[in-house]
Order: structure tokens, then sequence, then C-alpha cells
């Protein structure tokens, strides 16, 4: 019992240790303009040995992924105590990640603009290898598509349709990077014009992979053809 | 949803329309040298009822402000022909209907809590549109209550919007960029005070106070501690919107009893309060079969300046269409005659506006006036076919008449438009020095 206790008591101390390896990251990123010249050095400035930091990260790329897997868990876990969450169709799923999820980045602001510089054509510039800490939350996010695809799907809001479904996912990946890029670039006040490209944005989305007049037109010409 | 999917909502779709727009007209003038070229009896009327079609042709696939502008200028202009003019004619702005989790997000910037945590029960889905937002129906304590939220960024779309506008109502109007801000400058800063709902909140309970003598008038509660600078939250009113309201067949007692109601509301806010609920829109009207008229959204509000009122309803006397010094200084003044215009000009233009006067004034010449009348309508129309035709009037460079006598003719025209689909018989009353000698005398 007192065993599990004291257990338990251990990850909490270290969670606190990683969390605030984590801020003394951003602070340090953000006072300086660059990432610490090497984990010798940020290390020292936390008055701690280079070893200690690597019980909690092997690198400042993990750091950063941590970060981004944060915003996503935190976005997710708060969304989904919302006791509407549940009556929510898909749509309004979707509507309310990005919603929520832009609110976390919102106190994160400066971090995620030094970090996610997005070259010209933003999206291929996620496959550059300076993103690679990106990879986990594309994984996450993923995961959390396809979940929101099959409800779709079940619940008749979005089409299954021969080919083009098992991209459904990707298309959504390019959606999020296109809210993160227009955030990024917002000047609007309190980040208005953001909230209505999302409501847009998802709107076509959903537009477009529900049911629509090509579908039918579709069956139509399928029906016409098994006729000949 | 499905039908909201066909307007045309980014800026760079509706500039798409206007791009071909602007090809079509194009396309006319090519047109129109052809013709001239085969035939010199090809008049620039025709072009300008090629252009004036494909126009509203474009304007037809928007909506939101850029409409709202045109459709306004084209009522004080009278440029577009009528069966034009009458289609544009109150159109609301229109956006698809705000999510839920957007309306959540909303509450939570405002209030730090979601609707469900501030509200006994709240509607997921939107009950009504409303000017640059959408009503929810909440309850509180027992008590039915509608909720107002503003769509996001809809006062940088408004900007935006009118930026779009400037080109093709230069074309369309065949006015200056200098005279079209003219017009621009009122429309764009009344626009943007509608996306003021702390305004907007405290002009409603302001102007709801003040007109609360006015018989079979009600206004609805509203709650200043419910609202926001995106959020307002007032009572719930029942009753029918006309449309619904008219499908029911009330009595002509009833009829007479709302349009009366709202004639005195109207008399009260122009000549007493001096500001104005400028939307006589259907929608902000909300009637009961007993005959009471309850008055929602104070979204528009016109403030009157006293040097323009005191000139411009000084038009309406009728003993004043026959003094002609009076009434050359008043159209001077106004704006509605210019230094520059020719003793040609002169003479067209204060025939066109003499008439005019005449006959939009002709309620107040009464003791009495029937709304249900439609050949008093016919003859409006008439006219404003008449003026849009003639080439003097669409030839004319300047931008005429007070730009303050936009919002006021709108107001007016929505009025009269209102009674008469109410088919109202009303009681025309009116400020003691505005009446015309002789009722003076009865009186």
């Amino acid at each position: 019992m007192e065993n599990t206790a004291t257990k338990k008591k251990n990850t909490k101390a270290a969670e606190n240790k990683a969390e605030s390896i984590k801020e003394a990251y951003i602070d340090c990123l953000l006072m300086s303009g660059h990432v610490p010249s090497s984990v010798y050095q940020f290390a020292k400035s936390l008055s701690m040995k280079e070893g200690e930091f690597y019980t909690y990260y092997n690198s400042f790329e993990a750091v950063d992924k941590e970060i981004w897997r944060g915003f996503f868990t935190d976005t997710l876990s708060s969304i989904q105590a919302e006791s509407v969450y549940n009556e929510y169709s898909v749509r309004e799923k979707l509507l309310a990640f990005y919603y929520t999820w832009i609110e976390m980045l919102k106190n994160n602001r400066s971090y995620v603009i030094a970090r996610y510089k997005p070259a010209d054509s933003y999206m291929t510039a996620i496959k550059a290898p300076q993103y690679k800490f990106l990879h986990a939350f594309k994984q996450n996010f993923l995961d959390f598509a396809n979940e929101l695809i099959n409800e779709g799907k079940e619940t008749g809001e979005i089409v299954d349709r021969l080919l083009i479904s098992s991209r459904y996912d990707d298309g959504l990946w390019q959606q999020l990077q296109f809210v993160l890029k227009f955030w990024i670039e917002d000047d609007s006040k309190n980040f208005e014009q953001t909230d209505a490209a999302i409501e847009k944005a998802v709107n076509l989305s959903f537009d477009l992979m529900g049911r629509s007049a090509v579908d039918t037109a579709v069956d139509f010409a399928k029906f016409l053809f098994q006729r000949k | 949803m499905k039908e909201q999917s066909k307007i045309p909502t980014s800026k760079v779709q509706r500039a798409a329309h206007f791009v071909s727009t602007g090809a079509k007209i194009g396309g006319n003038y090519v047109k129109y040298y052809t013709r001239k070229a085969l035939n010199n009896q090809v008049s620039r009327d025709t072009l300008h009822q090629d252009n004036a079609t494909d126009i509203y042709d474009g304007l037809s696939k928007l909506k939101g402000s850029a409409l709202k502008v045109l459709q306004m200028m084209s009522m004080d202009k009278n440029i577009l022909p009528t069966a034009y003019s009458d289609r544009f004619q109150m159109a609301q702005y229109s956006a698809p209907p705000l999510s839920y989790p957007l309306v959540v997000k909303t509450f939570q910037k405002s209030f730090g809590e979601s609707p469900s945590e501030i509200f006994d029960t709240f509607s997921k889905n939107a009950k009504n549109a409303a000017s640059m937002g959408q009503v929810h129906e909440a309850t509180l304590n027992g008590k039915r209550l509608a909720v107002k939220v503003q769509y996001p960024g809809v006062a940088n779309s408004i900007i935006s919007d009118l930026k779009i506008v400037r080109p093709i109502a230069m074309r369309l109007f065949n006015i200056s960029d200098k005279e079209l801000d003219h017009y621009l400058e009122e429309v764009e800063s009344k626009l943007i005070e509608e996306t003021d709902y702390a305004l907007e909140l405290e002009r409603s309970i302001d102007i709801s106070k003040q007109c609360d003598h006015v018989e079979n008038l009600f206004f609805p509660v509203y709650y200043p501690e419910l609202s926001s600078d995106k959020i307002i939250t007032m009572d719930w009113i029942e009753g029918e919107h006309l449309k619904e309201f008219m499908a029911k067949n009330p009595s002509q007692e009833v009829k007479n009893k709302l349009g009366q109601a709202l004639w005195d509301f109207y008399d009260y806010q122009v000549h007493d309060l001096k500001q104005v609920h400028a939307d006589p829109h259907p929608g902000n009207f909300i009637m009961q079969e007993n005959g009471q008229l309850g008055i929602i959204d104070f979204g528009c509000v016109k403030i009157i300046p006293e040097h323009f009122y005191q000139q411009y309803f000084r038009l309406i006397r009728k003993d004043l269409l026959l003094n002609e010094d009076e009434l050359d200084q008043i159209f001077y003044e106004l704006g509605f005659l210019i230094q520059e215009d020719t003793d040609y000009e002169r003479k067209v233009f204060k025939a066109i506006f003499i008439e005019m006067i005449d006959l939009l004034g002709k309620p107040f010449h009464f003791d009495e006036f029937d709304f249900a009348d439609d050949t008093y309508f016919q003859s409006i129309f008439n006219l404003s076919e008449k003026i849009s035709n003639m080439k003097e009037v669409r030839e004319s460079k300047a931008a005429r008449g007070p730009k303050d006598a936009l919002y006021i003719n709108r107001t007016y025209f929505g009025l009269y438009n209102l009674l008469n689909a109410l088919g109202a018989n009303i009681e025309t009353k009116k400020p003691l020095w505005l009446q015309s000698p002789k009722a003076q005398i009865q009186s």
C-alpha cells in the first residue's frame, strides 16, 4: 500500500520535472530565438546534470514532440469533458476540436510561430526533416480523424466512396495545416477570422464528404450503363 | 445547410462573381460598338439595359452586405429597373448558420462559461436568423429567452465586401469615386455600427423605454448581464411575423390596430426622438392576434441630424410645393440641385423631385390613409420606372440628395411596404407644424 503511494508520488514528481523542463525549454527558445546549442548548456542553466535530462527526454526534438502531443491530448480531453460532446454530430466534433485546439495554441502562440514556420507551400513543409517532431502529433490527429470518419460513415454524414474515402484522413490533415497557417497569419482582433475560417473549412469538407449531387449522378450513370 | 452551401462565401468567390459580371459588361460594350458600327440607330439605352440585366444576374448570386449596399443605392438613385430593386429590397444579411461548437466558443470568450452552464436549457440549433447573427432559444428560471449570437468576423467581411462593391457601383450608377464615397461612408458606418452589439443593447433599452407609451406596442426586456459584444439576451416574444400572421386572415380591425401602432411608433421616433429604427424588415416585427405589435432588433438605428430634419421634412408640407423660391433654396441646401447644373438640367431634376416628393409625401397630406390601396403603390413604381429610364438621370454624374436621406428613405419605403402588406387603413398622425393648413383649421 505504502509502496504504491510512493510510486505514485514518484511518477507525479517525474511528471512535474518533465513539465518544468518543457517550460524551461520554451522559455530558452523564445528568449534566445533559437534551440539551445547543446543539452549540456541547457541542463547547466537548469542546474541539472546532463544525464538527468536524458531520463526525461533524449533530445530537444523529443521535447518539441512532447509539447505538440500535449496540445493534442489536452484538447481532446477538454472537449470530451463537455457534456454535450456525445450529442455532437461528427462535423460538430471536428469543429469543437479545432476551436479548442486553437484556444490551447493561443496560450503558446509565440512558441508555435517560432517552431512552425511553414515554407511557402505549407502542404509539403511538414515532410521536411526539421518538422520530424510533428510526426507523433500527426499520427495522433490521423487516429482521431479516422475515428470521426468511421463514426460519420455509420451515421451517414460521410459517404464511403471507392478509392477516395481512404484519403479522407489525409484531407483532414491538410485542413488542419490550413487552419494552423491561417491562425499564424491572422491579424484580426481575438483571431475572429480564424473562427470564421474553421467554420467554413469544416463545412466545406463535410459537404464534400457527404452525399452530394455527384453521388446521385454516378449512381444514375451506373444504372444507365448496366442496362445497355 | 443545403441551401446555404450555394451562397458564395469567401472573398475569392465573391470577387469571381464580380469579375464575371465585369466581363459581361465589357462584352456588352463590345456588342454595343459592333451594333453601332452596323447600325447607328442603336442607342446607349440598349447598352444600359443589357448592363443592368447582367449586373442583376451577377448580384443575385450574392448575399450579404454587398447586396445591401447596392440595393440601398439603387433605391435612392432609382437607377435599377423597378423589377430589380423590388427584388433587392430588404435583402437580409445572410450567412450559413453558426455551428454549435462556435456558439459555445463565443460564450466562453464572453463569459468564461458555456451556454449550458449559464442557462437551464439552450437550443442547439438556431431558431431564427437575425441581423448579422442568429437567435437561439433558452430558458432561465422558468423564463423563455431569445439569445442572439453574432457571426464571427462579420465586421471584416463587411469591409471587404464594400471594397468589392466599389468598382461595380461606379459602373452601375455611373458616378465618380468621390461621389460614391458620399454614399459608402454612410452605409459603411451604419453596417459597422450594426456589428456592435453593446451599442445595440444600449439603444434597444433606450428606445424601447422611450416608446413605451405608444399604444399597442410592446418590447422585450433586455438582460445586460447576459449580454456581451457578441451576444444579446432578451425575452422571447410570442407571436408571428407578417407573412405567417396574414395567412391566418386577421380581421380588418386588428390589421388597422397593428398598422396604427407601426405608424405611431415611427412618427414618434422620427419627429420626437430624432432617432429611428431604420430597418423596417418584416422579420423585426412580431404580431399578435389581439393587435399587439412587438418590436425586436435595434441593430440599425439612424440618428437624424436636426438641420437635415428641418430641411427634409419641410418638403412634405403641401403648400411648399407652390412656393417656388423657398423650394429652390431647400433643393440646393439638400444637394438635390447643384450649382453646376445647366438650366435644362435644373428644370428636369426639379420636375422629378417635385413629382417624387408629392407622391411619397402623399400619406402625410391626408388625415387618414388606406395603405391597402395598391394603385398608390403602383404609381410609386411607375414613377421610379419612369425615372430610371430617363437619360438625364442615368447620365448625371453627381450624387444627388443628402446622405442622411439614404436611411430615412429606406425607412419610409419599408414602412409603406409593411403597411401595404398588412393592408392597414390608418390615421396618419404627424407633428402639428407638418399638418396642412386645412387640417389645422379643422382641429
